[in-house]
């Protein structure tokens, strides 16, 4: 239990950082975004996005856009902000020092 | 074969079977309590159902297909099952809760006491009360029968009370309210299903068993007779109390008319009976106590006062005799602030005519009894001319109230005392004594009092009342003598002087009304007896 437990911490914590990655550079919407995280085997189901979605657009580093849609409802495209983009390059050094320092670690074993 | 319901995600319209509406619902409701009503919650949710709604217009080709159970199942798990979204300390949590609520909603559903007319021996009060209770209805009948050993025959009263009092479940909502189930479709629906069967499952019994139905029916029709016969008495009663409030009601509002206006109420016992006395003068009353000024006032606030309680048994009589409707709150706050109103004018009235008291003075008159040689004075009384004039039904500190040609005057006893005289002469004091709003209304008052009495050689012959002028008010007058008796003289006392004696100091320590007919004589300790002879010195 106790592992399930800290892979899905772990995975909450990459995936905010995956999210922006993704987005940064052009607006997607959530099923897109999703497609994106599949193709490079980060699974992830949509009701996992959603919350992730709001609360980075709630703390300013995302942005959305209303698009009408043939197939439905309206869509919102989320883009990333300003201080998203200075958020996603700090996130990338720690990212960095994280890999890093594990790397170390497992090294000295 | 399926029902379909038609629901709208999201501002888009699907149709989609019963079981998968069931199951679309839990999800929703599920998330609903995950993310919660805050705003950032609720905005999620929207973002959900627009996923949804997407996913639901792809999977049906035309507007017309129905979104199937399956369906629905590859949404969810495309969405992702609450739990995959959720941490695992919260997903116990969220467990507890959907539990707790479950079990809330069942309880807090409105349970209501109903008699239950599908499952019933008379009334169906039982089997409404074990619906109520959720208990078996044999042991709801048990427990009736059991009353019988505790409260005798009484349990069939209640049993008829309940029969009465409680309604019977005759829709399909009522029925639902006495088990305590929820009001909503599937329960509904339920209930109806049940009851289509029964209605089947009865009708094979009666194909069965022909004479036992008509023995069941047979009670029940008793059963009714009885309450219905029940319900006719109460009703009677309740006219009859009608009836005695209207005419008691009457009877009194005719005795206050008569009283206030022309002084005499025609029927005594009513709710107008004065302290006893069944006849009040109320014009009278008014004229003596209050000055003119505030008469009309006064006798308004009266009528009010008392007239309004009276009113009040009338309305209530013929509304329990006829049944009408009125706007009861209206009516009662608009009469109680009223009969408040008239409450407070006659207060203040009151506090007003007590100004007219304030002040008190008195006027003292000293008169010589011209008897130089006499020895002993004779007091008497004259004659009472106004006993037959007098009304009875006053009493207040000594005045009375006579009427004397045709006008009602006021007048009242003096008081008559003896005490020892200082200057060797007889002398007679008379203390005329008023109240009033300031010293010179007092003196006005004071002058109104008129007190006679005249002096024949040796014999002082005394009114027995003083009176008031036409038109004098009461102010508390107050008429008192005193003669003064110089050592050795002696006085006489007449059997008549008791009305007007008072307290008078003897060295006997007799009582005022012992005093009379016998000679006192004023020593140097007061008067004594004088005894019937003497024995003279020669």
């Amino acid at each position: 239990m106790n592992l399930d437990n800290t892979k899905a911490q772990m995975r909450k914590g990459v995936l905010e950082y995956c999210i922006l990655l993704v987005i940064d550079g052009k607006p997607l919407y959530a099923s897109d975004i999703i497609e994106e995280l599949k193709e490079s085997k980060m699974i992830v189901v949509e009701g996992t996005l959603y919350p992730l979605l709001t609360r980075l657009k709630n703390d300013g580093l995302l942005a959305y856009k209303w698009e009408e849609s043939t197939q439905g409802p309206p869509r919102k495209y989320y883009e990333t902000t300003e201080e998203g983009r200075n958020f996603l390059s700090e996130m990338g050094e720690s990212w960095e020092e994280l890999v890093e320092a594990v790397r170390m670690i497992k090294q000295h074993k | 074969m399926k029902k379909t319901f038609t629901i709208n995600i999201s501002g888009s319209i699907f149709h989609i079977d019963d079981d998968a509406f069931e199951k679309l619902q839990k999800y929703l409701q599920m998330l609903n309590k995950h993310f919660g009503t805050a705003l950032e919650g609720q905005e999620i949710i929207q973002d959900i159902e627009a996923r949804i709604a997407e996913l639901f217009i792809e999977k049906t080709s035309n507007k017309l297909e129905v979104i199937t159970d399956l369906m629905v199942d590859e949404v969810i798990a495309r969405m992702g099952k609450p739990e995959d979204f959720m941490e695992p300390g919260e997903e116990e949590a969220a467990e507890k809760q959907s539990t707790e609520t479950r079990y809330d909603t069942e309880q807090k559903m409105r349970r209501r006491l109903y008699r239950d007319g599908d499952n019933r021996v008379f009334g169906g009060v039982c089997s409404g009360m074990a619906a109520y209770f959720n208990m078996d209805v044999v042991i709801i009948r048990v427990i009736f029968f059991l009353l019988f050993f505790i409260i005798g025959p009484f349990n069939i009263l209640l049993y008829f009370v309940l029969w009465i009092a409680v309604p019977k479940a005759k829709t399909t909502v009522q029925r639902l309210e006495m088990r305590g189930k929820e009001a909503n479709i599937s329960n509904i629906e339920k209930t109806i299903k049940e009851e289509v069967n029964e209605v089947g499952a009865s009708y094979n019994k009666f194909m069965n068993t022909p004479d036992g139905e008509r023995g069941q029916t047979r009670m029940e029709r008793f059963g009714d007779m009885v309450t219905s016969i029940f319900r006719v008495v109460l009703r009677i009663i309740v006219l009859l109390f009608g009836a005695v409030l209207i005419i008691f009601g009457v009877a009194s509002l005719i005795g206050f008319v008569t009283t206030m206006t022309i002084g005499h109420s025609i029927f005594s016992g009513g709710l107008w009976s004065f302290g006893g006395h069944s006849d009040v003068d109320m014009a009278a009353l008014l004229n003596n106590f209050v000055s003119p000024g505030a008469h009309v006032i006064s006798a308004i606030a009266i009528s009010i006062l008392v007239g309004i309680p009276i009113l009040l048994l009338l309305f209530i009589g013929t509304k329990l005799l006829f049944r009408y409707k009125t706007n009861n709150r209206l009516i009662g706050l608009g009469t109680f602030g009223a009969w408040l109103l008239a409450l407070i004018v006659l207060i203040v009235v009151a506090v007003n005519q007590v100004g007219n008291f304030r002040k008190e003075t008195s006027q003292t008159i000293t008169r010589n009894v011209d008897c130089a040689k006499c020895k002993t004075i004779y007091l008497e009384m004259n004659d009472d001319l106004y006993e037959s004039l007098i009304q009875n039904n006053f009493n207040l500190d000594r005045m009375k109230v006579a009427t004397v040609n045709g006008n009602q005057r006021l007048l009242g006893h003096p008081r008559f005392t003896i005490e020892k005289s200082s200057s060797g002469e007889y002398l007679l004091l008379i203390k005329k004594s008023s109240r009033g709003s300031n010293p010179e209304d007092a003196q006005k008052n004071v002058e109104q009092i008129d007190y006679n009495f005249d002096q024949k050689d040796s014999t002082l012959h005394f009114d027995p009342y003083y009176l008031l002028k036409d038109k004098a008010q009461w102010r508390q007058q107050d008429v008192s003598m005193i003669l003064k008796v110089p050592e050795g003289k002696s006085v006489y006392l007449n059997e008549k002087m008791v009305s007007i004696i008072n307290d008078i100091t003897n060295t006997e320590n007799m009582w005022d009304g012992d005093m009379v007919g016998k000679t006192w004589i004023m020593t140097a300790n007061g008067l004594a007896l004088k005894p019937a002879f003497t024995i003279s010195k020669k």
